[in-house]
């Protein structure tokens, strides 16, 4: 099978003379998380949808499981899963019939598909409770367990944590972790919460204002991602005294809180330690920090960061 | 007249054929489609599903070929698991041989370069040897543990004079329970009971578990209690120390499972895992119950006549 189960060239959607989405190069690869990073109204959604065809491309190409979307459609959708905006079901019908009505449409993979995808969200199997008495998070494994009915290789889910609370969200993200790592399925996530991405992606893609800004893995952007050391001292003024005329260094800045960012990670932090204590300056922390993703996207976005 | 009805019948066969074509040629697309996914199935690809109407005539068969699929890509993700599992264990044990081993070198080449003051020597001396003892008692529960994993240990069964074997024991331990301060309670029956069972695995039994409450329960009070009922004895050791909370519970009998992971903290996670294999040789059952910060007791049975060996290992 080929490296990459998703690849988008150039794809373009146009609302009249507004673009959406602008020649969005997007790159999954097999058995990896690949999450959408952007602001409500990036596109994120947008080419989600494009992708499984609920929404009409304006221009560009589609490759899934390496082969061209496009009169293949039947053939691929298929092997996919996945939740788009919010969760469509019938209000009037219980969760268990809303699944039964997919699978009929569908086809299923096997005899009990329902009632298993239901054992995976906890979600009661042959229950009374109607869909529109479901609460937000309900109506989430619902989705899900849609998305999951048979077992596809590909997961394409549209802010899946949506609605559930820190419990649901973290089982979710244990959750989707598996899937990749044991199951080797690839998911493509979507989330404006840079910090649950940050903890489920393997991959990043940045998009902002329908662009894609950036693509690249986690481990790399955790190196770009400006280093420095931090320290807490009981002294700013005699700190930064120690650190000029002593050390030489002269890109640090001094933050809130008696804290010193030192640009510099070269220095070895024991040295650092130490001159600092020998000259008087009592040093309470000293590690090394990343500037975390919100830093860096509000970075590149050139912008006032996330909605 | 007759006419008619030949043509109406001559169209009526005909429809039927030509509905029995589309029929046909229906099902054989429906077979190809399927054979082109079990085609990527062949060639390795685990993930692939199909995905087919309840009601299609090649629905069993298809259900039947996903089952076999995804029961195959279960099997290796397990397998991967317990590779995973197994290079850990390795990581950890040459870890966990290499740091006392190269205390204990310190301590004697400490001694050798003469840098130990005379009247410290001593001291280092006894602080070697008991290294050098930690480090054989890890080592002899490492290859005890690996021989049960191997399924190499073989159980002598034997007539053993139960009470009277454990009230050996536990007095084997007393000297240490008594240097950590621990008060006893031991409710042997005095009378003579005869058992069949492998003495030296009740020994060991015994013992990790003694091992056990001594690193880890920092317990005041100790109560053994044994009896037997029916076929069958009981046998309950509980300590009033600090318990095990609730989320380790199922999982202290794994094997390099520790409560405690802090460095330096006595035990290899092996004792209560060769414990419950033991048990389980010997034809026997173990639970445990914990409360934080009042104790925790752990509750045996075994049969008293010819066990069920179970030497095959089950996972």
């Amino acid at each position: 099978m080929s490296e990459y189960i998703i690849q988008t060239k150039k794809l373009t959607k146009k609302y009249g003379s507004n673009t959406v989405v602008n020649d969005v190069n997007l790159n999954v690869r097999q058995g990896h998380v690949y999450g959408l990073l952007g602001r409500n109204g990036a596109g994120k959604t947008t080419i989600m949808k494009m992708i499984l065809g609920l929404s009409s491309i304006s221009s560009g190409e589609v490759y899934l499981f390496g082969q061209p979307l496009k009169k293949n459609q039947h053939k691929l959708y298929p092997r996919i899963g996945s939740i788009v905006e919010i969760p469509g079901f019938y209000p009037n019908l219980t969760g268990t019939e809303n699944l039964q009505i997919f699978a009929r449409l569908r086809g299923t993979i096997k005899r009990d598909a329902v009632k298993r995808a239901l054992e995976t969200v906890d979600l009661p199997y042959n229950d009374n409770k109607k869909f529109s008495a479901y609460s937000l998070g309900m109506k989430q494994r619902l989705g899900i367990a849609n998305a999951l009915l048979n077992d596809p290789e590909l997961l394409i889910l549209d802010e899946p944590t949506n609605g559930l609370d820190p419990i649901g969200i973290a089982e979710i993200r244990t959750f989707i972790r598996r899937l990749s790592t044991e199951f080797g399925k690839t998911v493509l996530i979507s989330s404006h919460i840079l910090s649950e991405i940050a903890l489920m992606a393997d991959d990043i893609g940045i998009i902002d204002k329908g662009v894609l800004l950036e693509e690249s893995t986690m481990a790399e952007l955790e190196k770009k991602t400006n280093k420095y050391i931090r320290i807490c001292v009981t002294s700013q003024s005699q700190a930064a005294h120690v650190l000029e005329h002593n050390l030489a260094i002269s890109d640090y800045s001094v933050e809130a809180d008696n804290t010193i960012h030192i640009y510099d990670t070269t220095m070895n932090l024991v040295d650092l330690n130490k001159e600092l204590v020998s000259a008087g300056v009592g040093v309470s922390t000293i590690q090394i920090s990343n500037d975390n993703l919100e830093e860096y996207f509000k970075k590149i976005t050139g912008g006032a960061g996330i909605a | 007249m007759v006419n008619i009805l030949y043509i109406i019948i001559t169209i009526i066969l005909l429809l039927v054929i030509i509905f029995q074509l589309l029929y046909v040629r229906n099902i054989k697309k429906q077979l190809e489609d399927i054979t082109a996914i079990v085609d990527d199935m062949a060639k390795g690809n685990l993930d692939r599903r199909i995905v087919i109407a309840e009601n299609s005539i090649a629905a069993d068969l298809s259900y039947k070929i996903n089952e076999v699929v995804i029961n195959s890509k279960t099997k290796i993700v397990e397998l991967k698991q317990s590779e995973k599992a197994y290079r850990q264990l390795v990581t950890s044990l040459s870890h966990d041989l290499r740091t006392p081993l190269t205390s204990l070198t310190g301590y004697l080449e400490a001694i050798e370069l003469g840098l130990v003051k005379e009247c410290d020597i001593d001291h280092y001396l006894k602080t070697s040897l008991t290294k050098a003892l930690d480090l054989q008692y890890f080592i002899d529960t490492l290859f005890e543990w690996l021989k049960l994993e191997s399924g190499e240990r073989l159980y002598h069964l034997d007539e053993v004079e139960i009470y009277e074997y454990t009230r050996t024991l536990v007095a084997d331990w007393i000297p240490q329970l008594e240097k950590a301060g621990i008060d006893y309670v031991i409710s042997i029956p005095e009378k003579r009971q005869f058992m069949t069972t492998d003495k030296t695995a009740w020994k060991r039994i015994f013992d990790n578990l003694m091992q056990n409450i001594l690193n880890h329960s920092s317990a005041s009070s100790l109560f053994i209690d044994i009896y037997e009922k029916d076929t069958k004895l009981y046998a309950t050791v509980r300590d009033d120390g600090c318990g095990i909370q609730e989320s380790d519970l199922p999982r202290i009998f794994e094997r390099l499972y520790k409560a405690n992971t802090a460095r330096g903290v006595k035990g290899n996670g092996l004792g209560l895992a060769i414990v419950k294999e033991l048990i389980k040789g010997i034809g026997g059952h173990i639970t445990v119950n914990s409360k934080l910060n009042e104790g925790t007791v752990f509750f045996i049975t075994l049969p008293l006549a010819s066990p069920q060996l179970n030497k095959n290992k089950s996972s």
